[in-house]
């Protein structure tokens, strides 16, 4: 099930939402959160329901073994089975063919067969909540929980069960713990807001992109150098606005059943160097591969080298997160290599001022999109020779793709995060939310598309 | 929880709106309000009333049919062939029942037509089309060939539209493309404008954007039949023969004729040489075409009635450039159809 779907927004949400105000206890809230996960990712492949179950399951009582656990070796044993759980579910379902193509290219005598695998929605997403809590466990950072319904109510959380934000538990803890709390209006108001905020940059901005910049590169070995550097920008906004449109939609979703989840952007495109423009962008997933991945492999405490060898490895793995293909781990040592660069060059960053900064941070980022959106080596290697002469054809660049990148560019620079936003609560701004939403809703159904991070 | 009543009873009240002014409004003339004059042509009803405007004062004794490949057939052509007073009857994705039931019409009319004159495609008897939602939305024609049918109510008729398999989908009717024609519309409604396809008063349509494009000489004939490949290929994929239901249905229709004393001429239509060659290459016109010809056959020996075979373009000499697409003949070539039909020597046809 996605957000902009009518089955979401008249069937499960209104019902869900109903249920769950109407249900008086912790625990009531607890199994309804579970049960209606559980149905919204079931609608999409019900047979995947029972590899996030065994997840949870793992997780949910290594987390208590690691808790009552006294000896050390025994409450690291349960960590590893438990990581090694959910690296194994990820590996077998998203990489194994990646890495049994790649082995069988190698040219051994021997060869490794392939298998048809269905990559189970949002399995990236999950298993970084799992793992997240087993660690903060087993860190101290969080108790784990007894109820089993609190916990599975965690991970399954439709709002963001399936493309993020990657909450921690730690994060909405306070919230699951009060979840018998009374919904107050201030912030329902927010949740209707923030959730049609999301709603609008999906339908009305990143999917009417989409529908120049896909044609686009449907022909990509045709375009001209304009036409490439015009599908690279535009592909920059529409993925922005499709992911921070979806972030927004899943914090008013949250905030409708009195769940703070973090935000996950916050301006990427006015970032100054590409350390800030990580914390910028899907902060959930940067912060969790600090927190959890960077830090554990030293950080920065180790001198220059080490720090360096420690930033590549979090950026390719954080690229291979991504999705299995080349071009994903390209992107990610990309990104590894400006952030080890942009240690040496705060300095230069200060002479050239901010709005010069911002300008090259921005033109960095979109190069690296055009390894990020490509289907293989070959198109982000036509696509960059293009967008700098060395290749390409005479398809122009679309008008309306031209504006579009024109207005994105002032939205971006200009317009305030939904975050920041306030939202009053009166009749009249009520009347504009739901307007706001109708003229959504139209759109929504003039052309219905996914989120681009359903992929991952 | 007031906020979360008062923003629901918003959002409903704006859907609930929108669902009364794009019903009211019924620019793609789904639901048969019939209140505001449909952005799209709905040649069916609309031509009910031209036709009896075109009959006051002198009766209609020439009548042509067809599907919109017989649209821009001039009556004032088959005028001059026949010396009858015509009409173009033709309406859009006709097929046999839409003939029996414009024939059975027009004898309510106290007008028994002298002449008809059956512009056939192949897909006339399409054996997996279902009879056109206009056909049943319209009353008139609906009730010939069903008398028990009783008039449905406007409401009744939203939700039979919204329910249908071939109806108007919740996803479609709560779409911006819908709600943009409901207001074109109304400010066609008010300014008076021609819609982009219209109908004269003979009957015959107006497709204004192709009319412009020709006299202007930007019209790309090319690409408009690459489009009807597509639309054809289709068409004759899903169709495996002829349906044995709408067989039965034109031969009533000779029947009835030949029972009313009109003379029924059946002109089995061209396609434009280049379609004709794609779709005999990717699809199964061919033997549908060999189908329809020996039923054809069959029946204008049984009924006495004339058929022309004219789908060879070339042989009944039609310009390769005059088509508005790959089905569709502009008015010269109708009149040069229509002139083979009539009047060319039978030696010119071998």
């Amino acid at each position: 099930m996605i957000f902009n779907s009518n089955v979401f927004l008249f069937v499960f949400l209104p019902l869900v939402f109903a249920l769950y105000w109407a249900a008086g206890t912790k625990a009531q809230r607890y199994i309804l959160l579970t049960i209606s996960g559980y149905i919204f990712y079931g609608y999409w492949n019900w047979r995947f329901c029972f590899l996030l179950l065994f997840s949870s399951f793992v997780s949910f009582f290594a987390a208590l073994a690691i808790t009552d656990g006294t000896k050390p070796f025994t409450r690291r044993g349960w960590l590893a089975l438990s990581i090694g759980t959910d690296l194994l579910l990820l590996g077998f379902f998203k990489y194994f063919n990646f890495f049994t193509e790649n082995f069988n290219r190698l040219g051994l005598p021997f060869s490794l067969p392939l298998i048809h695998v269905v990559l189970p929605i949002g399995i990236s997403f999950y298993t970084f909540h799992t793992i997240s809590y087993i660690l903060d466990v087993a860190a101290g950072r969080v108790k784990a929980t007894r109820n089993i319904f609190e916990y599975f109510g965690y991970v399954c959380l439709f709002s963001q069960l399936v493309a993020g934000p990657i909450v921690r538990y730690r994060e909405i803890e306070d919230d699951l713990e009060n979840i018998d709390r009374p919904l107050s209006e201030s912030l329902a108001v927010v949740g209707i807001g923030t959730f049609i905020l999301g709603l609008a940059k999906k339908v009305l901005i990143a999917d009417q992109i989409a529908a120049l910049v896909n044609p686009l590169l449907q022909s990509y070995t045709t375009l001209s150098p304009l036409a490439a550097w015009g599908a690279a920008l535009g592909y920059a906004y529409q993925l922005y606005f499709d992911f921070s449109g979806y972030s927004d939609m899943s914090i008013g979703l949250g905030l409708l059943f009195g769940l703070h989840i973090p935000i996950n952007f916050n301006a990427p495109y006015r970032a100054e160097g590409i350390g800030d423009f990580w914390r910028r962008w899907h902060i959930s997933l940067s912060s969790w591969l600090r927190d959890y991945l960077y830090i554990p492999l030293g950080g920065s405490r180790g001198g220059s080298t080490r720090t360096a060898l420690n930033l590549m490895a979090t950026m390719l793995l954080g690229g291979l997160w991504h999705g299995a293909n080349w071009t994903f781990v390209l992107w990610g040592a990309f990104h590894g290599a400006l952030l080890v660069t942009g240690r040496y060059t705060a300095g230069l960053r200060k002479k050239a001022g901010p709005y010069l900064t911002r300008f090259v941070t921005f033109l960095l980022v979109v190069l690296g999109w055009v390894l990020f959106r490509s289907d293989n080596m070959h198109m982000a290697g036509h696509w960059l020779q293009t967008m700098f002469g060395a290749a390409g054809g005479s398809q122009a660049i679309p008008l309306a793709l031209a504006v579009w990148i024109g207005i994105c560019l002032i939205l971006t620079n200009v317009i305030p995060e939904t975050s920041k936003i306030t939202f009053p609560g009166s009749r009249k701004w009520l009347f504009a939310y739901a307007a706001g939403f109708y003229v959504c809703y139209l759109f929504m159904n003039q052309t219905p598309t996914v989120f681009l991070y359903y992929q991952f | 929880m007031k906020v979360i009543r008062s923003y629901v009873f918003f959002v409903a009240a704006l859907l609930l709106g929108h669902v009364l002014f794009v019903w009211l409004v019924d620019a793609r003339k789904d639901f048969a309000t019939g209140i505001i004059r449909p952005l799209v042509m709905d040649s069916r009803s609309e031509k009910t009333i031209l036709y009896a405007k075109a009959s006051a004062d002198n009766p209609v004794t020439g009548i042509l049919l067809g599907s919109s490949r017989t649209l821009t057939f001039q009556p004032a052509d088959l005028e001059k062939e026949t010396g009858l007073r015509c009409f173009n009857f033709a309406v859009q994705s006709a097929r046999a029942e839409d003939h029996l039931a414009i024939y059975r019409w027009l004898r309510t009319q106290n007008n028994t037509p002298k002449l008809l004159v059956i512009g056939y495609d192949v897909e006339l008897l399409h054996d997996a089309d279902p009879i056109d939602a206009r056909l049943q939305q319209n009353s008139a024609f609906w009730r010939q060939l069903h008398p028990e049918a009783s008039e449905s109510s406007a409401m009744r008729r939203f939700f039979e539209t919204m329910t249908s398999e071939h109806g108007v989908s919740p996803a479609t009717l709560f779409s911006a493309t819908y709600l943009r024609d409901a207001a074109r519309s109304l400010w066609l409604l008010a300014n008076h404008a021609p819609r982009i396809t219209d109908l004269a008063p003979d009957g015959t349509v107006r497709w204004q954007n192709w009319i412009a494009e020709r006299q202007a000489g930007t019209f790309d004939l090319a690409t408009h039949i690459s489009d009807t490949k597509k639309e054809y290929f289709t068409r004759y994929s899903r169709m495996h023969g002829l349906s044995e239901e709408r067989k039965k249905v034109f031969e009533q229709l000779l029947s009835e004729a030949k029972a009313g004393e009109t003379q029924v001429v059946i002109c089995l239509l061209p396609l434009n040489s280049e379609l004709h060659a794609y779709v005999v290459d990717k699809c199964n016109y061919d033997r549908l075409l060999r189908q329809t010809v020996s039923f054809l056959n069959e029946l204008s020996v049984k009924y006495g009635c004339d058929l022309e075979d004219c789908t060879d373009p070339l042989r009944i000499g039609l310009s390769p450039d005059e088509w508005f697409d790959g089905a569709h003949v502009t008015e010269p070539n109708a009149a040069r159809l229509m002139h083979y039909a009539f009047a060319a020597p039978a030696a010119s046809r071998n």
